[in-house]
């Protein structure tokens, strides 16, 4: 018997298998994470006497074209998925070299937009409003990188498993798919946020 | 789990109809932001939009659409909590501290700036 049991089959009080039911628990805690600093950010902007529009401090098309980068990456998340249902491996590892480009992509991005502001010696001590825009988009952006580097495990050595325990594997895939989708929700909130008001 | 080779074809497509409405979508909230509504119409219309394209993604890449109860389960109990921090964090803007209570609402730091010269004023008069 495995270490950890029901990572293929459901588990029948709960109709799931393990990891499922755990990847949602800590997605639930992550909610929780970032609602938190959502109401802080709305509380410092009820509270400000002014607050710059998003879009007059921060670069809309580069925050944009970071969004279809992420969601693109969502994309290519669900269909590496669905190609390891279809028993394709070639179109699994496509996917998920996709995806992680995409991450790697909005990274560079990200980086250039902190590199401008801090060339303009702009920091998270700056404002009120840039102290929750580090702060929040600095979070994001460990999280992007902490799912690069499980979707790089799963492109690389993690695939293995895919020749001896194919379904196991594949739940794995919708597991980090699950968080990874999650990151890309996040940021569908934070930039309008922070932005475009 | 057993979904046949049909059902994931279909699934694709389906995932393909999302990325399209996702791309629209923030193409809208990009274009809306550029004509100029008061800030409480701004918020509410970026808010609508960005939560269309979460429970898209919620939907149908995280499947939730069709998924086992206990998650629903989870996700209701995260909800209420999510709200219920919302509601006290956001609602210290409504319960400033004791002895601020005189500060204008309105501008809180403006009237703190007032209060404050008003009192170095005063100090001053007490020297003189």
């Amino acid at each position: 018997m495995d270490a950890i049991p029901y990572t293929v089959h459901e588990r029948p009080d709960t109709g799931l298998y393990n990891a499922k039911l755990g990847i949602w628990l800590f997605l639930a805690s992550e909610v929780m994470l970032f609602g938190g600093l959502f109401s802080s950010y709305v509380l410092m902007r009820l509270g400000a006497i002014s607050w710059p529009h998003g879009f007059d401090v921060l670069n809309v098309p580069l925050g944009a074209f970071n969004t279809v980068v992420l969601i693109s990456s969502s994309v290519t998340m669900v269909l590496s998925w669905a190609a390891l249902k279809e028993n394709n491996l070639g179109k699994f590892r496509l996917c998920m070299g996709l995806t992680i480009l995409c991450a790697l992509i909005f990274m560079v991005v990200k980086s250039f937009e902190y590199g401008a502001k801090f060339s303009h010696h702009v920091f998270p001590a700056t404002s009120t409003y840039y102290a929750i825009y580090f702060t929040l988009t600095g979070l994001h952006a460990f999280h992007v990188l902490g799912g690069v580097v499980v979707n790089t495990y799963f492109f690389g050595p993690g695939v293995k498993m895919f020749k001896t325990d194919p379904q196991r594997f594949t739940n794995r895939i919708e597991v980090a798919g699950l968080y990874w989708h999650f990151v890309d929700l996040v940021w569908i909130f934070l930039f309008p946020i922070l932005y475009l008001l | 789990m057993s979904e046949s080779a049909h059902d994931i074809k279909k699934e694709v497509k389906r995932y393909f109809l999302v990325f399209a409405a996702l791309l629209i979508l923030s193409a809208l909230t990009v274009g809306v932001s550029y004509i100029h509504f008061g800030v409480v119409l701004a918020v509410a219309i970026a808010l609508i939009i960005a939560t269309v394209k979460g429970s898209l993604v919620a939907s149908y890449f995280m499947h939730l659409s069709h998924e086992r109860k206990l998650i629903y389960g989870v996700l209701i109990l995260t909800v209420v909590f999510l709200a219920s921090m919302m509601f006290l964090i956001i609602s210290a803007y409504h319960d400033p501290l004791l002895g601020t209570q005189h500060l204008d609402k309105a501008h809180p730091v403006a009237a703190k700036a007032q209060h404050d010269q008003r009192q170095t004023h005063g100090g001053g008069g007490d020297v003189h």
